[in-house]
């Protein structure tokens, strides 16, 4: 039997959450940010490497849960590469599908974030998906 | 694990709290969060709807029958609330809005108008935020100086660790009864006289000691004790700051207005003796009411059976705990009512949600207690607190919902 619980604690976000213990923020980022979830003390800090080309490198050191920390691992994954304008853009997606429930456009992005989807049945929980993207918000703003 | 003992009826003492016939999720309510705040007994819901309902009027200044009533009832609750503490002069309780005002009230009141460039300010690594922010902001005022006491990794906290750091710059001393994360008791009267010995005061944070620790002011030897009704199955907003008179008289009132004055004229007014001066305003009279009707329910209670049921309590989950690979944080002998602790790879919030989908309320994160999680080295942890009325099945569904949490994090194949 599955329930709520089985659907928000998807293994791909146990898995991310996992992995994203082992990142860190590049040496000599560019770009910096951090954020501080008061309510719960989580603690999410984005550094970016910018070149003309874009987001060369982006990394982050997080403290928190598993949906913070695994929400930070996809962001860093779908902005590798990106540049600033798409970076922002994606962010905003991401956030608005969490916070808003808006379909993302970018059918790579709904399905790197339908594992996501069931935080809005918990509502103290979405901002812990979304730190990450404040963080990134903070780091990229001209 | 064994049933609870005969010498206490914990389904009796569920009975009486409304909050516990709910399911929540669906599940049985399991509330586990009782350091937060205590559910409250209907004892208490029936005072304050006999506050508002009946006998509803201003304390201490109409002449009419319902005001004799509210005034006298006012008075009352501050004369239990001596009783309580073990004093008899009633003068020396000050109703404050909480545990935070009360501490409040001492530093602004009466430490920062006193404390000098130099002077020290001695409190430990595991204070609560409300008895650390007020000092920091002291000695931001003043010029005077934090001076820590460091917490060792098993929680347990000796007398000497402060007595070692007393000196005759040390003007305050600020600790709590009971720590509110490692459920440590503190060796209030030893350190309060060391303190007296090189003329400090000691300002003690009681919030989580009155519901599970006899507190005697004498037997404490403190200058000021703080606490609130909330934690002990009264009402929230309502809470108690009591000092040595002496001390009381030194505090400088840091709100004026109705209620705290003598005689007002143009220019000055004449404050009335504490602990009125201290109490402007109207006060939380049905608040002071359902406090008294706390202090009644809990002294029903047969204080041996109790304290041994909520040990009861704690040790069976403690070892329920570390049989799923838990590690409990705070290891204090003696140690009461709360229980601390992390799961290896799962955070606090995770377990807090899962825990809560199974209707087990807990509390997770840094407990107000930053500086504590820094020393310790932890993000957070899990808590789960005990009170009079949980029994074996709260604790078994504690662990159950641990085992999900297990489960749900366990690496896929």
């Amino acid at each position: 039997m599955t329930d709520a619980l089985d659907a928000l604690y998807d293994a791909a976000i146990v898995r991310r959450a996992r992995e994203a213990r082992a990142v860190r923020v590049p040496e000599g980022a560019t770009h910096r940010a951090k954020v501080h979830n008061a309510l719960c003390g989580d603690r999410v800090e984005v550094g970016a490497v910018l070149s003309e080309a874009g987001i060369t490198e982006l990394g982050f050191r997080a403290r928190g849960c598993a949906l913070s920390l695994a929400a930070a691992h996809l962001l860093r994954e779908l902005l590798a590469g990106r540049d600033v304008e798409e970076a922002r853009a994606l962010t905003r997606a991401f956030r608005a599908a969490l916070e808003e429930g808006v379909p993302p456009e970018d059918p790579a992005l709904a399905e790197a974030l339908a594992p996501f989807l069931p935080v809005r049945r918990f509502p103290s929980r979405v901002r812990c998906a979304t730190l990450a993207c404040e963080a990134t918000e903070e780091a990229l703003e001209p | 694990m064994r049933p609870d003992a005969p010498s206490y009826d914990v389904a009796t003492v569920r009975a009486q709290f409304p909050a516990l016939a709910q399911t929540v999720h669906g599940k049985r309510l399991a509330y586990l969060d009782s350091a937060a705040t205590a559910l409250k007994p209907q004892a208490v819901l029936n005072a304050l709807a006999t506050a508002y309902g009946r006998d509803m009027a201003n304390v201490h200044r109409a002449v009419h029958e319902l005001a004799r009533r509210a005034t006298e009832g006012y008075e009352a609750a501050r004369a239990r609330v001596a009783r309580f503490l073990g004093v008899a002069d009633a003068s020396s309780v000050v109703f404050t809005r909480g545990t935070t005002e009360a501490l409040n009230l001492v530093a602004r009141g009466w430490a920062t108008p006193r404390l000098r460039e130099g002077d020290e300010i001695l409190l430990g690594e595991l204070e609560h935020h409300s008895n650390l922010v007020p000092w920091q902001m002291v000695a931001e005022a003043t010029g005077a100086r934090l001076v820590w006491v460091p917490v060792p990794v098993d929680g347990v906290v000796r007398a000497e660790d402060y007595l070692e750091r007393l000196g005759a710059r040390t003007k305050l001393v600020a600790l709590t009864h009971v720590s509110n994360v490692l459920g440590t008791v503190l060796p209030v009267a030893e350190i309060a006289r060391g303190a007296r010995a090189v003329g400090a005061i000691t300002v003690v944070d009681g919030a989580q000691a009155v519901p599970h620790v006899p507190v005697d002011m004498t037997a404490l030897g403190c200058d000021f004790y703080a606490f609130g009704a909330h934690k002990l199955y009264g009402p929230t907003g309502i809470g108690v700051l009591w000092g040595r008179r002496e001390r009381l008289d030194e505090i400088v009132p840091q709100q004026g207005g109705g209620e705290m004055i003598s005689i007002v004229e143009r220019e000055a007014s004449r404050f009335k003796e504490v602990p009125h001066r201290l109490e402007a305003g109207t006060p939380h009279i049905a608040g002071a009411l359902g406090l008294h009707a706390a202090l009644d329910w809990y002294a029903g209670l047969d204080q041996a059976a109790l304290h041994a049921h909520e040990a009861r309590r704690l040790a069976e989950a403690t070892v329920g705990v570390e049989a799923l690979g838990g590690r409990v944080i705070g290891a204090a002998p003696g140690k009461v009512a709360a229980l601390s602790f992390v799961m290896e790879g799962i955070h606090p919030h995770d377990l807090g949600t899962i825990l809560d989908h199974e209707g087990v309320a807990i509390r997770g994160g840094h407990h107000c207690a930053e500086p504590l999680m820094d020393a310790l080295d932890l993000e957070g942890t899990a808590r789960a607190s005990f009170g009079a009325y949980n029994d074996h099945e709260d604790v078994a569904a504690l662990l159950r919902g641990l085992e999900r949490a297990r489960a749900l994090f366990a690496p896929s194949p």
